[in-house]
């Protein structure tokens, strides 16, 4: 028999970091039915018992106004926990007490999880503990959720706590209000007014809150008794706003928080310093967050992390190269030439091999990144940005979507486009959500690596930066453009905590980290994979016709007549010492050349060629040709597969089928290749076609697939656009 | 021979990818990129795979 | 003394919230954050762009936009 517990707080209270030191590995995600919030559940074992975790949202309060709120309120109605925890970070009392007060206002059982108290200790704020708990009427238990102290009392104390029935709190929220309320209680009550799921004083206090979900329900029960509600509720906001000029939801909210002064003052909280002097994060922000300096040190701090990356990856990065070369020597030397030998050198190890010889790179960026994100940095950037997103039609919050896309590097489109959920105005969700595809995403940044180190190998991060800033500038300016087209909503606020800033913990560094750079190696060894073994089908088959291959072995025929019979003895013998004679090069060479000539037939003629030679005619403007066709096609899959295809192409079709050189080198030696085409291919890179699962995802935020049609359509037609402005001019020029 | 193994292999692969399209059509599908984040495991933070990132301890 | 609105205060400044003049949801979001008559507020900076600003209440640093701040009146020494 477990216990349902459930977990609620702020946000930064500590709630995620209680949950993981409950459940541990026990945990796992789902979604609350019909609804897109993510639900986490986890199960505890321990000494005191079995207890069923739910980690309900963050929120600050219990209103209907965000899906967050209604989803908490309804499933601690519907599910009837058999107890709350509410975390409350003691270094912010008062404002933590807000939410708790409406639990206790509910009815609900609580027990409350006195947080981070470390923290409170370190800034001379001493809380009587047992004078709070006897003024609340519940157990307040101290916890430390960082250090897993104070877990095991908790969890005696729900134990011992449950089955209680709770009394609802009851707050004066002044004459007036107090006296409607009794009048709707009455009314209430008496009609049995959805007095099931909740307390009938909370239900007239919702109403005088003009809660849309109560109102709502109200109505469907029982419509008469729903009007004479609202009626009273209507005639104290006339009331209150002739005599007070404010209204009942200002004046609750005030006594709410009069109502926690109050209790606090009765000795339960003591200040050493005062609250609002600056801490130790306010004096960074005055630097970080700094009129002239806060933007020079973010670009600087974003150019940082490049250079990090670049820096020291690289040296594991040759050794992935190394190990590379040597499972293809082995195969070269042990698999005999045909279809298999193809297959695996051509299409897995130059292929795939590829996109996980960038792992370390990927790993150090991802390393950075979560160094940003548990330091708290991340909220001052969406602070000091907002007013410039405002400017193009999105919010502050859009930094957050597009920093989890990719927006510094190495992220994900699919949660990004996720986040623009708590956007309320349409405009500004959709908006976001279609522009977060712009960014450097996981998968992009493997091509973008390749061809920032193969053209542009003095000025690495610098490259990457404005790779960067362009992908944001594009991202805004598509914004604008959006937001002239799509109807105006209503703005959402944008009233945020900034939370302190914290040293990340090794633990806490490594473990981002290696989750990232893991999913980015299975999706490599899974998904990507089979991707490259189909294109690789696909650029092999159809084979060369006889009569084709048979011209081909005419040609090489015609060389060896040519020669010597020495010299065709030479080459075809054991290797001799002192090596190949001039001629018996030349003839080898000359072979080769013809060898070279077949596979490029080859690749030409097979499926995937032909229709890469077909798009040439367009996409020269670009710069690209039929590979690299062949490559964007199939990027739309997942990105890493540009990679893994240029890959595979420039193996099939080798000169020199002995030549190990890495991708790069290939690339920079290639016919039509060059800086100004590289960067074309980086631009078309950052702008087209979101990858299917990026598709997908926009189709079911947005209800439907037009949006999903358009990022395809839209997106594929301006990085077409911007390539070809890109290479013409850039030829031009260069 | 050989080519058996390796008409088995692009068989494999085509199977594979086409029933990872359709899982993730249908909104199943893993965590990450490769899914529609709708069955993601979370530890301290869902990784890449966190929509609610506004707030980065929480 | 006097009362003037959030958006006027300077840098540095300290003051008592006198009234909020917000509704529906963004004065409720406003008020749940601390913003209710009575609290000590003290600005802490504003973004480069001088919006949105940042300031010290109860203890914690809250950040609005310049619109969202124009609903609050601030009593300043």
């Amino acid at each position: 028999m477990s216990t349902a517990i459930a977990l609620a707080g702020n946000p930064n209270s500590g709630k995620t970091t209680l949950f993981n030191a409950l459940t541990g590995a026990r945990q796992h995600v789902g979604n609350y039915p019909g609804v897109t919030v993510e639900k986490k559940q986890g199960t505890c074992v321990s000494d005191t018992g079995t207890f069923e975790v739910i980690d309900l949202p963050g929120t600050y309060s219990l209103t209907a106004y965000s899906l967050e709120e209604v989803v908490a309120r309804d499933f601690l109605v519907n599910e009837k926990p058999d107890m709350v925890v509410n975390i409350v970070d003691a270094s912010n009392l008062e404002r933590n007490l807000y939410l708790s007060v409406q639990f206790l206002e509910m009815g609900i059982p609580v027990c409350l999880a006195l947080n981070m108290m470390d923290v409170a200790d370190k800034r001379g704020i001493k809380i009587n503990v047992d004078k709070l708990s006897q003024l609340i009427g519940i157990p307040v238990i101290r916890t430390v959720a960082r250090a897993g102290r104070g877990k095991t009392e908790l969890l005696e104390a729900v134990s011992a706590r449950v089955g209680e029935p709770p009394r609802p709190l009851k707050i004066s929220y002044g004459a007036d209000i107090d006296r409607a309320l009794d009048e709707m209680e009455d009314i209430i009550s008496s009609a049995d007014f959805l007095t099931g799921s909740y307390p009938a004083r909370w239900i007239a206090l919702k109403y005088l809150e003009n809660d849309e979900q109560i109102l709502e329900r109200g109505m469907a029960q029982n419509r008469g008794v729903a009007v004479k509600l609202a009626d009273i509720a209507s005639r104290l906001a006339g009331h209150l706003a002739a005599t007070q000029d404010t209204h009942p939801e200002g004046m609750i909210a005030d006594h709410r928080y009069g109502f926690i002064n109050a209790l606090l003052k009765q000795n339960v909280v003591v200040y050493a310093h005062d609250r609002n002097r600056l801490q130790r994060s306010d004096q960074i922000d005055k630097v970080l967050t700094n009129r002239f300096f806060g933007p020079m040190i973010m670009v600087g701090v974003i150019l940082g992390l490049y250079h990090f990356t670049f820096t020291y990856s690289v040296l594991p990065a040759q050794w992935l190269e190394v190990l590379f070369e040597w499972i293809g020597n082995g195969a070269d030397a042990t698999l005999p030439g045909g279809l298999l030998k193809s297959l695996v050198i051509s299409g897995l190890i130059d292929g795939v091999g590829g996109v996980l010889g960038f792992v370390p790179l990927i790993m150090f960026m991802f390393l950075g990144i979560s160094f940003l994100e548990d330091s708290g940095y991340l909220a001052r950037m969406a602070f000091m940005l907002d007013r410039v997103f405002r400017m193009f039609g999105l919010h502050g919050s859009s930094v957050m979507a597009f920093i989890v896309s990719g927006g510094i590097a190495g992220g994900c489109a699919v949660p990004g486009v996720m986040a623009a959920r708590t956007l309320k105005s349409p405009k500004e969700r959709l908006a976001t959500l279609l522009t977060v595809p712009f960014m450097n995403c996981g998968a992009k940044l493997p091509v973008y690596a390749l061809l920032v180190a193969a053209f542009f190998a003095e000025n690495q991060a610098q490259v990457m930066l404005v790779i960067t800033l362009i992908s944001w500038v594009g991202a805004l300016l598509v914004a604008r453009l959006l937001r002239s087209t799509i109807i105006r909503g209503e703005a959402t606020p944008f009233v945020m905590e900034l939370p302190p800033y914290r040293l990340p913990t090794i633990r806490g560094l490594l473990t981002h980290t290696w989750e990232r750079t893991w999913q980015y190696m299975k999706k490599a060894g899974t998904v990507i994979l089979g991707i490259s073994i189909l294109l690789w089908a696909m650029m092999t088959f159809p084979r060369l016709d006889e009569a084709k291959i048979s011209e081909f072995q005419a040609k090489r025929d015609t060389i060896l007549r040519a020669a010597s019979t020495g010299v065709v003895a030479e080459i075809d013998g054991p290797e001799r010492q002192g090596g190949l004679s001039a001629p018996a090069l030349v003839l080898k060479e000359s072979l080769a050349t013809v060898d070279g000539e077949e596979a490029q037939a080859g690749l030409k003629n097979s499926a995937a060629g032909r229709i890469g030679v077909a798009m040439e005619g367009v996409s020269g403007l670009a710069g690209f040709d039929w590979r690299t066709n062949i490559a964007l096609v199939g990027g739309f899959a997942a990105k890493e597969v540009v990679v893994s295809t240029l890959g595979t192409a420039y193996s099939l079709g080798e000169v020199d089928p002995e030549e190990t050189a890495s991708l790069g080198d290939r690339l920079r030696s290639a016919p039509g290749w060059g800086p100004v085409t590289a960067f074309s291919l980086i631009i078309f890179t950052i702008f087209y076609a979101p990858c299917f699962v990026t598709v997908v995802c926009i189709a079911r935020e947005t209800g439907s697939w037009k949006w999903a049609g358009f990022s395809v359509i839209f997106n594929t037609a301006l990085a077409f656009g911007l390539s070809v402005l890109t290479y013409q001019v850039g030829s031009a020029i260069f | 021979m050989e080519n058996l193994i390796v008409w088995v292999i692009v068989a494999g692969a085509l199977g594979f990818t086409i029933k990872g399209f359709i899982k993730t059509y249908k909104g199943e599908g893993g965590c990450g990129c490769s899914g529609s984040c709708s069955g993601c495991t979370g530890r301290d933070s869902d990784g890449p795979c966190d929509p609610g990132k506004m707030f980065p301890y929480q | 003394m006097g009362i003037i609105n959030l958006r006027e205060m300077r840098v540095e400044q300290t003051g008592v919230v006198a009234a909020v003049k917000a509704s529906g949801e963004m004065g409720r979001r406003i008020r749940e954050m601390g913003l209710v008559p009575g609290k000590k507020i003290r600005v802490q900076g504003r973004a480069p762009l001088l919006d949105p600003v940042s300031l010290r209440i109860m203890g914690f640093t809250l950040t609005l936009r310049n619109n969202e701040a124009d609903h609050v009146q601030v009593e300043v020494a």
